[in-house]
This record gives C-alpha cells, structure tokens and sequence, in this order.
C-alpha cells in the first residue's frame, strides 16, 4: 500500500494537469450503466453456447481438440470480465460486479477479492520490480517465453497460491496488499473455491460424469496460453519506469478479439483511469491520444516487439 | 486555532451534483454536492493517498479514481474494499455567500 499521509498522483491527475482531459470530460467517461455490460453477458453466453456445441459435435472425431481450443478461448477470457468486476466498472449495480466477478473466478481459478487486492497494487505499481505483484517480466530468452506461454509457471503458482491461502499462510510480499482485517476474508475465499472444486470432482465422479473435463477444465488448460500471450501484450517489454505514458501499452485488434476482452486492448487507457467503464475506453482512448503508447499492430505486434527486445538482450 | 472557522469557497463556484476541489488552508478539499447537501473531506483516500476530486461521485457516494474503494460522501463512511478507514469530515456551515468549514475532525 501506498503512504497513507501522501497524496498519489495517479495517471489521471497527471492527464488532467497537461491538460489531456478535462473533469467534465472524465465525468460524463466515468458514468456507469448496467445496459452495456448486460448486453454483452447475453451475447457472451450466447457465445459460450455455440462453443460449447461445437465441443458437443466434436466429440469422438479429430476436430473435438481444436474445437475444446476455441472454447477454451472464450472461457479463459472469463478473466477479462473478472478483471471489469474487480474495478466495479463492469456494472453500475455494485453487488453485480461481485457476483459476476465471484462466478468468473471459479471458472478461472482466479479467487475475486485477493485478485482484487493484488490488482489495487498493480495499479499503484505498475511495472516497478519488487513491488508490481502482477508484474511479468520480459524473458530473457526464447526459452523463458515459450515456458511463460505454456502456461505451465502460471498454473504452478496460481495452485500453489490456492492451497497456501486455503492452509491459512499469506506470503509477506501478498501481506502488503492485503490489509491485516481482510486475510481472514482472502483465506475463507480460498478454502470455498477449493471446496466447490472437491464438491465437482465429487460428484463427477459419484454420478460418472465427464462433461466437466471436455467443456471446462480441458479447454480452459487448452486457452490458457492464449491468455498469457494477451496478458504479456499489456506492459511486458514497456520501459520498467511509474510513467504510465510509457510503461503499458494499448493495442489495436479487431472486433471479436475486443469482444472477448471486454475493451481491454485499451490497458494505457484502463491505467490512466480506472474508473472508466468498459464501454468508455474506445471514446477515453482517443481523447488521450498520443499521451499513451499504442502497438497498432496488434497482440501479433507486441510479441513481434518482445521478440526483438529478447534478441537483442542475447545480443548484449 | 482549529476550532474557527474558516472561509473555503463561495457557494456560487460549486459545482452542482458534482465534487469540486478546493485548495485552502494549506490542504485539499474535496466539496461534495450530495442529495443531503454540502458535505467536506480530505481530498486524499484513505486507502492510498489518491485525489478523490477525480472519482465517480453518484450524488451519495465518491469512489476512488485509483483503486475504486468507495465511501459514503455524506458521513465519511468507508463502504467498500480497499477502503476500510474512514474520510476525514470537515463541519460546515455558510455563511452569507461563502462556505465555511472547522479544520477539527467531524
């Protein structure tokens, strides 16, 4: 946590002071609305839907794991959703946000109020070594960025991170985050995501189950990487430095990748102020301009841009 | 000294339905137009320090542009993670044309 007697200058006074955006103009940005995110639930489970029937018609052919992929796309990005929620800027109704958010992270294994509180830091220290605790730092070569992409170093902490907070520890680094009246809290939530998970296993198992293998955990294993590969485009390879004109990036994608990401192509924006909707970021986008660093060539330019900077690091 | 009370804005130069930030006295002032009237606070969150003059105020409730914590604009309440300590409350009082606040705690 940041000095409680200080004032932060957090992005957005920043915008303000150089006179990027006005309070007027951030206002009508920051108005809340239950309509666009509902809207777009419906679409998603509509999605979700004719993923999951793909998965159904593939079953005992070849195409049953391309089909569990796509999918798994869509599922993995239950984060981006969690991620709106956990900023309450998903919906205008608060108690919304949480249930949504609560619901995302048992898809994902992502547990809502600690990621709640790890992302509260993220945003206060963003790309500083040491104190970012979602910070992902570039690799230092091919090797560590294809094991970053395999997902397989996520998996290992995210498990282990589950069973540690259901045990009861919380890491020093994580109790600089979480305030001492709120562990307790953290740790409940740990042990019912792991309690609904037993609860799955159990009765997959009692009533021979195998749907939730094919339709959930399979394909969220399978996008997974997927993930990761977007998650690196936000701030890996961006100068490790607080000036958030520089240290994140926005990218430019089309329409579906933006759909399934909630807007969140638009991080430089999302980081200037976070208490802008999703449905705003295009418009909050566009007013900050050339104040923030934009890749428009997409997700496949940013790793073309990781790749180079891991190059040249071998070079050195 | 912190017991007078001291001239913070004219009433006409608050921003209707909205915050205004005032800077006087040596501090930050967020002025809040709330559905049961003028209220004051420290400018800063108490979570982590940030401008609540910049965040989403709903006529009842400011939330923190930073982290999104939220409290009670009107009593100072911390209603939501990653606020748990409550805003600092000014007593007001207008007098004539201007508003006026006490620099102890309400």
């Amino acid at each position: 946590m940041a000095n409680q007697s200080d004032e932060v200058l957090t992005p957005i006074t920043q915008a303000m002071n150089e006179g990027a955006i006005t309070r007027r103009e951030l206002k009508r940005l920051m108005q809340r609305s239950d309509r666009p995110a509902l809207l777009r639930l419906s679409l998603w489970l509509l999605l979700l839907l004719c993923t999951s029937y793909l998965v159904y018609v593939s079953m005992g052919t070849l195409w049953l794991l391309p089909a569990m992929f796509v999918h798994g796309i869509v599922l993995v990005h239950h984060f981006s959703l969690q991620h709106e929620c956990i900023h309450y800027t998903a919906f205008k109704t608060r108690w919304l946000n949480d249930v949504v958010g609560n619901i995302c992270g048992l898809v994902i294994m992502l547990p809502n109020r600690f990621f709640r509180y790890e992302h509260c830091d993220h945003h206060t220290y963003t790309q500083r070594h040491g104190q970012d605790p979602e910070m992902i730092t570039l690799p230092a070569n091919m090797k560590g960025y294809f094991w970053y992409l395999s997902s397989v170093p996520y998996w290992r902490a995210k498990l282990s991170e589950l069973y540690l907070h259901s045990v009861g520890r919380i890491s020093a680094a994580e109790k600089k985050f979480i305030p001492k009246q709120e562990r307790g809290t953290v740790i409940l939530e740990a042990r019912l995501m792991l309690l609904f998970y037993l609860g799955v296993v159990v009765v997959s198992v009692v009533q021979g189950w195998t749907w939730p293998l094919w339709y959930w955990l399979i394909p969220v294993m399978l996008g997974e990487p997927v993930m990761r590969a977007i998650r690196m485009t936000e701030h890996v390879g961006r100068p490790t430095v607080p000036d958030m004109k520089v240290n994140t990036r926005s990218n430019t994608v089309s329409l579906p990748w933006r759909f399934l990401c909630w807007n969140m192509n638009y991080h430089a924006a999302h980081h200037y102020a976070s208490s802008v909707p999703f449905h705003a970021l295009p418009e909050l986008s566009e007013k900050l301009g050339s104040v923030i660093h934009t890749e428009n060539r997409g997700y496949v330019g940013a790793h073309i841009d990781m790749l180079r900077q891991i190059r040249l690091q071998r070079v050195r | 000294m912190s017991g007078d009370w001291l001239p913070l804005i004219d009433i006409a130069q608050i921003e209707p339905g909205d915050i205004t930030e005032v800077e006087a006295h040596g501090r930050r002032f967020a002025v809040y137009d709330t559905d049961a009237g003028i209220t004051v606070s420290d400018a800063r969150c108490s979570h982590a320090g940030a401008n609540l003059c910049l965040g989403y105020f709903d006529g009842k409730r400011v939330e923190c542009p930073l982290h999104q914590g939220l409290f009670d604009a009107r009593t100072g309440a911390a209603l939501a993670a990653p606020a748990l300590r409550p805003l600092k409350m000014f007593e007001t009082r207008v007098l004539g044309t201007e508003l006026q606040i006490r620099l102890t705690q309400r």
